[in-house]
């Protein structure tokens, strides 16, 4: 039977808010569940994907290579060592987001859409070249925010433009499927209120909301180790992404760690009781 | 004996709505950075549009002054198609054929033309408004020409609502709306709930932080009062 994968980008406006890591966290939740994946990174000139991934060792060829015939797409290909069903392309680190090109990337796709299930683009930051070719193609867009107000705007903005520059607009073919994630998620800073709630975020950008993902310490450890957070399975964060995974997949989950932890009975005290003590 | 002949045309009155281009002095130079600022801001605001020039709030003198033929080329230049000229004041007849265009002896007023008469004819008369079903995204903008514009849904923060007649939102407004903006000083907006970063209404416009703090985060009218003030009020 003829594959036809769907291409799904994920992207933001702002950087720094959580895409390569949602990318990559993605990507293994989709492989893991048996379907097969490829993520690129589009975020040309800076690498970051393959890092987070533990792959950057294994770089050959890359994304650029391929659009500039350099290299064959299954030379650029890099199977996952860990998860079955995934394959890495990473970008250039040497050259600029300038060397994609429109048809290169539709060829790449158009080549991958036959033998994968999906299709992951990081996206690059910004609203320029590099994040419209990421989105170009899309069906599907996980837009990813965090909770404050600036994140939120140039949300809107991508919204706005995948809605209006990409395949899908130009051809008025049925729009992009939309997806909220939010990220770096810190119910106590939203209590405090120096953040913004998930409430407040999916009003602001009426979407749907696919996930919240916790601000969380196992995040920075997995980037700087080259597990992917998803990997580190007590984890918040991993079984945030986790359950994001399965409302992707069409799973009715209720949302979790939005809500600051109560203190139960036994830890209070607990706590007294050392105070008792240290005081005795 | 009638001679079977098919004719060549025919003429009908329609009441076609038209915009009227107030001149309020005679300094070409600021008039030519106004309409500079207005293509910034929207840059198809005036491709395309017939206008209607009036020289009624022109004093005399200015108006014995008034270059019409660099006026004309002008706006031509900004897009819009000079049609007719009214209130020309001591403005002979040699004025419109030198122009090229037509001298309305009656002025269009204003409530006439956006009058809409429904015809008893079978015909289906045109709706005037603008229908948007999907959030206006910020780096939007939106223009209804001619008409009024409806948005089903919110409008963002950096998005921008234009609108000859009025604006209705049924979502939240944050961004931008701005009703009558070719000088209808009838024209309103309504909204679901207000918290735009600036509103207008034939050019008199006020920013958020100048909003009555009276006003609840409800159904809001906002229209021009007889001194032309600017009014909100929760419905
Ligand atoms: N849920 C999270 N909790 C804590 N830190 C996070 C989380 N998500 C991302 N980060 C951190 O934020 C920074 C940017 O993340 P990254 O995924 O590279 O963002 P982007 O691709 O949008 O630029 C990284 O240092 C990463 O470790
Ligand atoms: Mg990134």
């Amino acid at each position: 039977m003829n594959k036809r994968a769907q291409i799904i980008v994920i992207t933001s406006g702002k950087g720094g808010v959580g895409k390569t890591t949602s990318s990559a966290a993605i990507s293994i939740g989709l492989a893991s569940r048996g379907y097969k994946t490829v993520v690129i990174d589009f975020d040309v000139g800076l690498r970051n994907l393959d890092l987070l991934m533990g792959c950057e060792r294994r770089v050959v060829y890359d994304l650029i290579n391929v659009i500039h015939n350099e290299a064959k797409l299954s030379q650029a290909l890099i199977k996952d060592k860990r998860v079955e069903n995934l394959s890495i392309l990473a970008a250039s680190q040497t050259r600029d987001k300038n060397a994609l090109s429109l048809t290169g990337v539709e060829s790449i796709l158009d080549e991958l859409r036959s033998k994968f299930d999906y299709i992951i683009c990081d996206s690059p930051a910004g609203i320029e070249h590099g994040a419209l070719m990421a989105m170009y193609f899309a069906d599907q867009a996980i837009i990813t925010t965090n909770p404050e107000i600036s994140s939120v705007r140039d949300s809107d903005r991508i919204l706005g433009i995948l809605a209006s520059k990409t395949h899908r607009a130009k051809q008025e073919l049925e729009p992009i499927k939309e997806h909220l994630l939010v990220t770096r998620y810190n119910p106590l800073r939203v209590q405090k209120g120096e953040m913004l709630s998930v409430h407040d975020v999916h009003d602001i950008l009426a979407i749907p909301l696919l996930g919240v993902i916790p601000e969380s310490q196992a995040v920075l450890k997995a980037s700087n180790s080259g597990i992917p957070v998803i990997l580190d399975e007590p984890s918040d964060a991993s079984q945030a992404y986790k359950d994001t995974i399965s409302r992707f997949l069409g799973e009715t989950l209720p949302h979790r760690f939005i809500t600051t932890p109560k203190r139960k009975l036994w830890s209070r005290l607990f706590s007294t009781n050392i105070q008792e003590i240290t005081a005795g | 004996m009638a001679t079977a002949h098919t004719p060549a045309f025919k003429l009908k009155a329609h009441a076609t709505i038209l915009s009227t281009f107030y001149l309020l002095n005679d300094d070409i130079n600021q008039l030519q950075a106004q309409l500079h600022t207005s293509m910034q801001q929207a840059p198809n605001f005036f491709k395309q549009t017939p206008v209607v020039i009036d020289l009624s709030h022109l004093h005399p003198k200015e108006d014995q002054a008034t270059d019409l033929q660099t006026l004309c080329t002008v706006l031509r230049q900004y897009g819009m198609i000079p049609i007719a000229i009214q209130n020309a004041g001591t403005y002979s007849e040699t004025l419109k054929d030198e122009l090229e265009i037509a001298l309305l002896s009656q002025p269009l007023s204003s409530s006439k033309v956006t009058t809409h008469t429904p015809s008893s004819s079978t015909k289906i008369a045109e709706s005037n408004n603008q229908i948007i079903t999907q959030t206006v995204r910020s780096g939007q903008s939106i223009y209804a020409r001619h008409k009024d514009l409806i948005v089903l849904a919110a409008v963002s923060h950096g998005a921008e609502l234009l609108a000859d007649g009025h604006i209705h939102v049924y979502g939240t407004l944050r961004g931008r709306a701005l009703a009558g903006v070719s000088g209808d000083k009838q024209a309103r907006i309504f909204c679901h709930c207000l918290e735009a970063q600036l509103v207008a209404i034939a050019g008199i416009y006020q920013l958020n932080e100048q909003f009555p703090s009276t006003l609840k985060p409800t159904c809001t009218q906002i229209y021009l009062t007889q001194q032309e003030y600017l009014t909100f009020s929760n419905l």
